[in-house]
């Protein structure tokens, strides 16, 4: 095994410039699936990332100088207009390295859909399967099946109403249940990309480079020529003036959604048809609070191995808003910020945290004429911001979640449930809250909105006019650029989306392995 | 960055990774936290908090200050336009106009009346203007990561802490 190849950008003391076989941006769940599989094909691999390598060691365990360090702004990235924040990791692993670890199939009702509206060939169930497979062996992702008090309650709510649930299946190995994903896990047992696909890569062959954003996509005629980055300093906020280039043949980016859309823009890649930064989804997260009789120490615990899609698909897939319903495990800052209460009433609820049951739906996006979700736009110094208009179909979601997630909370015994609104009450009963939730006033921000998936962007199809790469992340007018993250998934999921990003890049990353050897062979007999 | 192996902040005030000790009296350095954003936020933190923070004065100044020091470390690691838009928003919030129109007084946040600060802060909660809203949704965030990270927080929640103790970030690891 050689020694691993790894470059700090904030530590460079001179412009770096590297060559090889291909070259990535982002070590998220795209870039490091898809860095694995190449250095294992034998061809040299560049990554680059914005945020640091952090070890399982380091990791301290203190929610807001982790919040801090391993997300991008804090885990709450406005949108334009402030009305819900996205959350997205910045770090070795992107944000598998801070995920909770949920791992479900792509649901087949989303893959239906692609094949009729767009013109996706390839993504069947059956198609993907032997993907998921082998993802799912090599990340030992597999049923939960020791549930804390958390989510036994969610089962409990889900069981008394008639409610399709069941467990969730987890990414880990050798997990002690700390519950603190969130903040990297610290006895490394979750088989995050930090722990598995880029140490692989690295003992064959790969070079990443750290603490570098990458700037722009160099471009010559039809051709991606490289990567140009900048190198940052030790918080990664600020450029140190040394400029890193990454030479390859072929260029995949894999900054997930928000910044795969954003660097092709700066790039002036070319956009005949104005669909880049377009159908950005985020399945909107909306919370339910409730206060359970018993304490139920919610910081504790795989934070989520119970879900139920008892209303994802109810209305049909082009239907209604749908949403699935997950809970929450938290820490204090993390779950106290669901609350907006002040004086007396914050003192009562804080010292009641220890019985605090939260649930989470998220409200998929993308399959209906009224939700063709949000767009990306650069700002004038280049950096990206996300624009999303909450309109009526994804309202109509926030109303039927609130209800839905609170007939569940008393349904399994909760004494009062709380909608994380700051226009709502506190409500004594199901009846209660069912007539308040009803006549509830929707606004931003009082209702609590954010999103730990955003999706789309650059979307994959089988048509150039709509979309902007094909079904194997090729992008429709430069040849030797590819996307394989989050951002080319057409639609939102209805379920966390990690899997569904490892397995689609797994295939990709396969079938661009199989053309550089084929034109290899093609140029030379001797490889 | 507090130490996480230090005892609770009323026997030993935090140490700021600009570890030079501070003259009594004096401001600490701050990297992203304006010092119209420090005002601001110490004056509405105790009102957010009620009885939450410490009663005993000098635990009370420890605590308000582990929690400034925390916010300017969550805010260092912003991406600059984004420091940029909250220095402006504390700016705004701290200009003469805007106290005399949200607080009612011609004072500086630091001598408002509670009060005052607690009927601004309630009424723009569910303001009809959403800027306002935004405006209280910040500061009250930003009030939750100021004291809930705290370990004399964690006694009033019932939060054991982290199940490992392990040092602060490295700044600089790789």
């Amino acid at each position: 095994m050689s020694a691993h190849q790894i470059y700090d950008g904030s530590t460079l003391e001179r412009d770096l410039v590297l060559e090889g076989d291909v070259a990535i941006v982002g070590t998220g769940a795209g870039g490091a699936i898809t860095a694995e599989i190449l250095a294992g094909a034998g061809l040299r691999v560049l990554l680059v990332e914005e945020g640091a390598y952090r070890k399982p060691e380091d990791f301290p365990l203190r929610e807001v100088p982790s919040l801090a360090r391993l997300y991008r702004e804090g885990g709450a990235i406005p949108s334009r207009d402030g009305a819900l924040s996205v959350v997205q990791g910045r770090t070795v692993g992107g944000s598998t390295t801070v995920n909770w670890t949920s791992s479900f199939r792509t649901p087949p009702p989303a893959l239906h859909h692609w094949r009729e509206h767009h013109g996706l060939q390839g993504l069947s169930p059956d198609d993907l399967a032997p993907w998921f497979e082998a993802i799912e062996e090599r990340l030992h992702i597999s049923p939960w099946e020791e549930h804390n008090r958390n989510n036994e309650l969610l089962a409990r709510g889900a069981q008394a109403l008639g409610w399709n649930y069941g467990a969730i299946k987890r990414n880990v190995h050798e997990c002690a249940g700390h519950g603190f994903c969130g903040l990297g896990c610290p006895v490394g047992a979750k088989q995050s990309m930090d722990r598995t696909a880029i140490p692989d890569a690295l003992t064959n062959g790969g070079v990443l480079v750290t603490r570098v954003r990458a700037e722009r996509l160099e471009l010559d005629t039809n051709r991606v020529v490289g990567i140009e980055g900048l190198a940052l300093d030790g918080l990664g906020v600020r450029t140190t003036g040394k400029r890193v280039q990454l030479r390859a043949p072929s260029v995949v980016v894999a900054g997930g959604a928000i910044n795969s859309p954003a660097l092709l823009m700066r790039s002036g890649v070319p956009d005949p048809y104005r669909r880049l930064g377009k159908r950005t989804f985020l399945q909107t997260h909306n919370y339910s609070l409730s206060f359970m009789p018993e304490a139920i120490d919610p910081f504790y615990g795989a934070p989520q191995s119970i879900y139920t899609d008892q209303f994802t698909w109810r209305d049909g897939v082009a239907g209604r808003a749908g949403f699935n319903m997950e809970v929450v495990g938290a820490q204090p800052v993390v779950s106290m910020n669901f609350w907006r209460g002040m004086g007396s009433e914050m003192t009562t609820f804080a010292r009641r945290l220890r019985h605090l049951h939260i649930l989470v739906s998220q409200i998929r996006d993308g399959f209906h004429p009224d939700s063709q979700g949000g767009e990306v736009k650069l700002r004038s110094d280049g950096s990206a911001v996300l624009d999303y208009p909450i309109n009526d179909y994804i309202w109509d979601g926030v109303r039927s979640s609130y209800l839905a997630m609170a007939e569940c909370q008393f349904a399994a015994g909760a004494e009062s449930v709380h909608p994380a609104c700051s226009d709502a009450r506190t409500y004594r009963s199901w009846p209660e809250a069912r007539a308040a939730i009803a006549a509830l006033p929707l606004r931003t921000p009082n209702v609590f909105l954010n999103s730990t998936h955003p999706l789309g962007g650059c979307a994959m199809g089988g048509d150039p006019h709509t979309s902007v790469v094909a079904a194997d992340g090729r992008h429709h007018q430069v040849e030797n650029l590819l996307v394989i993250d989050g951002s080319v998934f057409p639609t939102s999921l209805g379920v966390n989306p990690c899997l569904s990003i490892y397995a689609l890049a797994a295939r990709n990353a396969s079938l661009l392995a199989e053309r550089i050897a084929a034109d290899a062979t093609k140029t030379s007999q001797t490889r | 960055m507090s130490d996480v192996t230090a005892a609770p902040p009323a026997s030993s005030p935090s140490r700021s990774r600009h570890s030079q000790p501070q003259t009594p009296g004096a401001a600490p350095a701050r990297v992203a936290l304006s010092r119209h954003g420090e005002e601001i936020l110490r004056a509405v933190t105790p009102v957010v908090l009620g009885s939450l923070l410490p009663a005993d004065r000098a635990a009370r100044v420890a605590a308000l200050d582990e929690g400034m020091t925390t916010i300017d470390d969550y805010l260092a690691n912003f991406s600059l336009p984004l420091q940029k838009q909250v220095q402006l928003v504390f700016g705004l919030l701290a200009s003469l106009p805007a106290r005399v129109l949200l607080l009612g007084t011609w004072k500086r946040w630091r001598s408002a009346e509670p009060a005052r600060i607690e009927a601004f802060l309630r009424s723009a909660q569910v303001s009809r203007i959403a800027v306002l809203r935004r405006f209280f949704a910040l500061l009250h965030s930003l009030t939750i990561i100021a004291w809930f990270d705290q370990r004399a927080a964690w006694d009033q929640l019932g939060y054991p802490g982290p199940p490992i103790e392990r040092p602060p970030w490295p700044e600089a690891s790789l």
